[in-house]
């Protein structure tokens, strides 16, 4: 074996914790460094964007469901907050809900940080109906009477009682249904919501889930799509040049980490594979 | 921006970087974290589901507004407890019966919508996608109707894939797996962006060295 070909050899058989430290030093760095990540808005989010303005240039109330546990809250969080920060500076009604058990206390967390930094009253500006159980049934239930599946709201008030819900029957008297969701709901929300009832859907979701969904925003099935981090920098960024949010969120400080990481993986993707090929295909281990 | 004195936020530290421990080798600490989670997450799957479905949808109603007006409520219960009866010999057509009784709902429900939703609209929205645009846009068209087409042909197993079906077929491979290849890259910038959250707390919310 000549020194060339031991070379590679040995960067095949890299051991994985240098990687790791790389990918480590990498993600950190652009948190302590004083530079900045660019990013324009995508096709995707613009389309998103401009169907969320839609909906809210209605009176209707908009229709949030947010399905999202702590695993996935470091991606899911941001997009949850541009979006509530679009529609609360805009002063629109909203309803919001959960199909999943686990969303419902985060869920009300930010809430409660919405109404102090907005000054918004429950029941009129805002409400959370709850978690509906058995989701499928829910949101067939929710096209044709809401009231049949969601007697009282989260805080156990008459859902009849709630100014808010006054004039909306089903999902025909909402602007858009939102679905913030890291699992599989706007599947559900599609095939149950939209096929029969044929409302507009708005999705964000990780960017693992994103190309499962590609498909029904070509279709026009979903008018809008938010998909992953780099989708919530993407809106960070708009919604601060509109002048909606002050400054940009934690979406767009990982960006720079999401750059350093898939540079740092990229490398190392390359040096296998030269180590694979260059030093005699024994080298991997 | 300083160190960090709330105790949650040092106990939650700990266990974090409890796990990436793992990163280095297997270790008595991250064994520790890891049964903890496994711990709590059951713990906190059961309190919610506690409040959020049965304390909230059942025990509320029945003592808000009686037996009578949530009847219905009773039908569930019991159908939930035939459920329980697949564990014992005896019992277990309790649990044939609840099953039968999903899978008849769940299909009558599902039959009709997904056919409308993931067959009839998709196909109206694959078709049509060719002539909505611009050159580019019918260029792209053109390139997802002639990739459905080659990765539907790669799943079509009543014709041997040889002579023009095979090419047909083997072009399909080359979509599935530009297909496959983004969804994994999808996969990673998901990831990573976990691997940022814990990151940004460690810097953040702990350590204080990020405003």
């Amino acid at each position: 074996m000549t020194r060339r070909t031991e070379l590679f050899a040995r960067l095949a058989r890299l051991d994985r914790r240098w990687i790791f430290l790389a990918l480590l030093v990498a993600t950190s760095a652009p948190f302590v460094l004083p530079f900045g990540f660019a990013v324009s808005p995508g096709p995707e989010t613009l389309r998103f964007d401009r169907a969320l303005e839609k909906a809210l240039a209605s009176d209707k109330p908009l229709l949030i469901d947010v399905d999202f546990g702590p695993q996935t809250m470091a991606e899911m969080e941001p997009l949850l907050l541009a979006v509530m920060h679009d529609v609360f500076a805009h002063r629109r009604k909203v309803i919001f809900m959960t199909l999943m058990p686990e969303a419902a206390t985060p869920l009300r967390r930010y809430l409660a940080s919405m109404e102090k930094l907005y000054g918004l009253k429950y029941g009129e500006d805002y409400v959370f109906l709850g978690y509906a159980s058995a989701y499928a049934y829910a949101i067939y239930a929710l096209g044709t009477n809401v009231e049949d599946y969601f007697k009282a709201d989260d805080r156990g008030t008459p859902v009849a009682r709630i100014p808010i819900m006054r004039g909306v029957r089903s999902l025909s008297d909402v602007s858009a249904v939102v679905n913030i969701a890291s699992n599989a709901m706007p599947r559900f929300w599609i095939t149950y919501g939209v096929a029969p009832f044929g409302f507009d859907l708005l999705m964000a979701c990780t960017a693992v889930q994103a190309t499962d969904y590609y498909p029904f925003l070509q279709s026009g099935q979903l008018k809008g799509m938010l998909a992953g981090g780099r989708a919530g920098a993407e809106l960070e960024g708009l919604l601060v040049k509109r002048g909606v949010m002050k400054r940009t969120g934690d979406a767009t400080r990982a960006l720079g980490s999401q750059t350093m990481a898939f540079g740092v993986i990229i490398g190392f993707v390359i040096a296998g594979n030269l180590g694979w090929f260059l030093g005699g295909r024994g080298g991997r281990r | 921006m300083s160190l960090s004195a709330d105790p949650y936020v040092w106990i939650a530290a700990f266990l974090t970087l409890a796990a990436f421990s793992f990163l280095y080798r297997d270790n008595p600490i991250f064994c520790f974290a890891e049964h903890l989670l496994v711990g709590l997450s059951a713990g906190y799957l059961l309190v919610t589901y506690w409040h959020n479905v049965f304390w909230l949808e059942f025990i509320r109603p029945l003592a808000r507004d009686g037996l009578g007006k949530h009847a219905h409520l009773w039908v569930v219960v019991v159908l939930c407890l035939f459920w329980a009866g697949k564990y014992a010999e005896r019992t277990r057509d309790f649990y044939r019966f609840a099953l039968a009784f999903w899978v008849a709902v769940d299909l009558g429900l599902a039959i009709p919508t997904t056919m409308d939703a993931e067959v009839l609209r998709q196909v109206a929205g694959t078709v049509g996608a060719a002539f909505d645009g611009g050159g580019v846009v019918i260029l792209g068209g053109v390139v997802m109707i002639l990739g459905t087409a080659a990765a539907l042909t790669y799943f079509f197993f009543s014709a041997a894939h040889e002579g023009p079906v095979g090419v047909v077929a083997k072009a399909g491979t080359y979509v599935l797996m530009i297909g496959f290849g983004a969804t994994f890259s999808y996969t990673i910038l998901s990831r990573i962006y976990l691997l940022v959250g814990r990151l940004l707390f460690l810097l953040r919310d702990w350590l204080g060295v990020v405003s």
